[in-house]
């Protein structure tokens, strides 16, 4: 597999500022500083300790802006978890269409979690894989697909 | 290859011939759109211990995928099964199987998961979607099972495992002459299968390999890889009330672990795409969000 790719890409910054619609509350997962802008190397604001809690105001990449009651600064992406779920937007996804409740809720993509149960009383739905093929996109709907999102490959081998 | 079916060698050799013999006698039988005769093939790949052939792949793939389907069914709006399948099909294209037709399925379950087949099915569910924010998030589900399937996890798993029980229950159940159940009997060797890969999960390694080749696979395509970090915080959040649910989470990677893993790969891309974000979000909220 060639992933030279990944070394030689161009030097355009990520700068994917997501606003989050309301501050989160989160908690630090290690120590760390706060950093007065998102980079490595920008001055430090605070050390912040393990367990602070932070409200998140926004994201650039790799960088969390948050402020705490004593300082206001950027952290690394990883330095925290956030505490308490956004309320679930299901009605809002699938407006009209019911939802199969398995009663045994899995937590991650790429964890699995089906129970034998339901793995053993399963009858293959064939015609249902026939239905969802038909779904598949051809290369000129992709690649309008791109287009329209502004998509630019990172690829530069 | 060691096996902890049987302890000869010449018993194996005489299921397979004895299963070969009845299905010849049927050769073309199609039951539930399923050809005997390729399922006869993987179940001898599998007895005999040899790799899985691309079309062996791709016939046990799609039986798991409408195993899957069956238990979780698709979702009726083929705007966002469109949208699934732009967003997994230019991901797909970064990869080496680029010139397949994989399919991306948004299926209805209020768990968050997502699930892939060696063929190349790959699903979402509603409730996984429901916690997501933009199309960088889906695009991050979606490339950790991009790279499942890229990096021949299902297909190690199942040559590894070497579900000779499974095979054991067809022939059995061939021998037998019910050769008239052979779509049941498929199922069946299919369920075992499916329980390894579904049921217990893949190995830790590789959930953390699939996750690492899901943010080059991101930041290739254009997508903001730091968004796979979010999509797993945001699981994370709900992680500890739903763990409480089954034991299974204690035996599976954690959301945190794999952010501290997949954060090694991201501090070494250096740099990534530039991207409109807004276009992106417009189209994620009107596909989603229309009327909301």
């Amino acid at each position: 597999m060639n992933r030279s790719w990944i070394y030689g890409l161009a030097t355009v910054a990520v700068m994917a500022s997501v606003s989050a619609s309301a501050a989160q509350s989160a908690a630090l997962v290690i120590n760390t500083p706060l950093r007065q802008s998102p980079d490595n190397t920008a001055a430090v604001v605070a050390n912040l300790n393990k367990d602070a809690v932070v409200s998140v105001l926004d994201r650039s990449g790799g960088w969390y802006s948050v402020e705490t009651a004593q300082a206001k600064g950027w952290l690394r992406i990883v330095a925290l978890r956030f505490v308490g779920a956004a309320p679930v937007k299901t009605a809002q996804v699938l407006p009209g269409t019911g939802s199969h409740n398995d009663g045994n809720i899995t937590v991650a993509t790429g964890i699995r979690g089906l129970s034998d149960q339901d793995l053993a009383s399963a009858k293959p739905d064939h015609a249902a894989l026939a239905a969802v093929s038909a779904y598949s996109v051809d290369n000129e709907e992709v690649n309008e697909f791109v287009r329209e999102g502004g998509l630019t490959p990172g690829a530069t081998p | 290859m060691k096996s902890t079916f049987t302890s000869s060698r010449f018993k194996r050799q005489l299921i397979v011939v004895s299963i070969a013999a009845l299905l010849n006698a049927c050769a073309g039988l199609e039951i539930a759109g399923v050809n005997v005769s390729d399922t006869y093939q993987s179940a001898k790949t599998l007895v005999s211990g040899s790799k899985l052939t691309p079309a062996e792949t791709k016939t046990i793939g799609d039986e798991l995928g409408a195993q899957l389907l069956a238990i979780y069914p698709p979702v009726n709006n083929e705007e966002q099964q469109r949208y699934l399948n732009r967003i997994g099909g230019w991901l797909q294209r970064q990869g080496n199987n680029h010139n397949e037709q994989w399919r991306f399925v948004i299926v209805n379950s209020e768990g968050m998961n997502a699930f892939s087949t060696p063929s190349g099915l790959i699903m979402v569910t509603t409730g996984l979607l429901a916690v997501l924010d933009s199309e960088h998030e889906i695009a991050a589900v979606l490339a950790h099972e991009i790279a499942h399937v890229e990096l021949s996890h299902h297909v190690q798993n199942i040559e590894r495992s070497q579900k000779l029980a499974s095979v054991a229950g067809l022939a059995d159940a061939v021998l037998s002459g019910s050769a008239g159940n052979a779509g049941s009997m498929l199922s069946a060797g299919v369920v075992d299968i499916s329980k390894d890969l579904y049921g217990k999960g893949m190995e830790r390694d590789d959930e953390l390999a699939a996750d690492a080749q899901a943010v080059q696979l991101m930041n290739k395509a254009g997508y903001d890889p730091y968004a796979f970090v979010t999509m797993l915080q945001k699981i994370e959040a709900r992680y500890a009330e739903q763990s409480k649910l089954s034991g299974f989470f204690l035996t599976h990677p954690k959301p945190r672990d794999r952010i501290d893993s997949v954060a090694e790969t991201l501090d070494g891309l250096h740099s990534a795409a530039q991207f409109s974000d807004s276009n992106l979000q417009q189209r994620y909220t009107r596909i989603f969000h229309a009327g909301g």
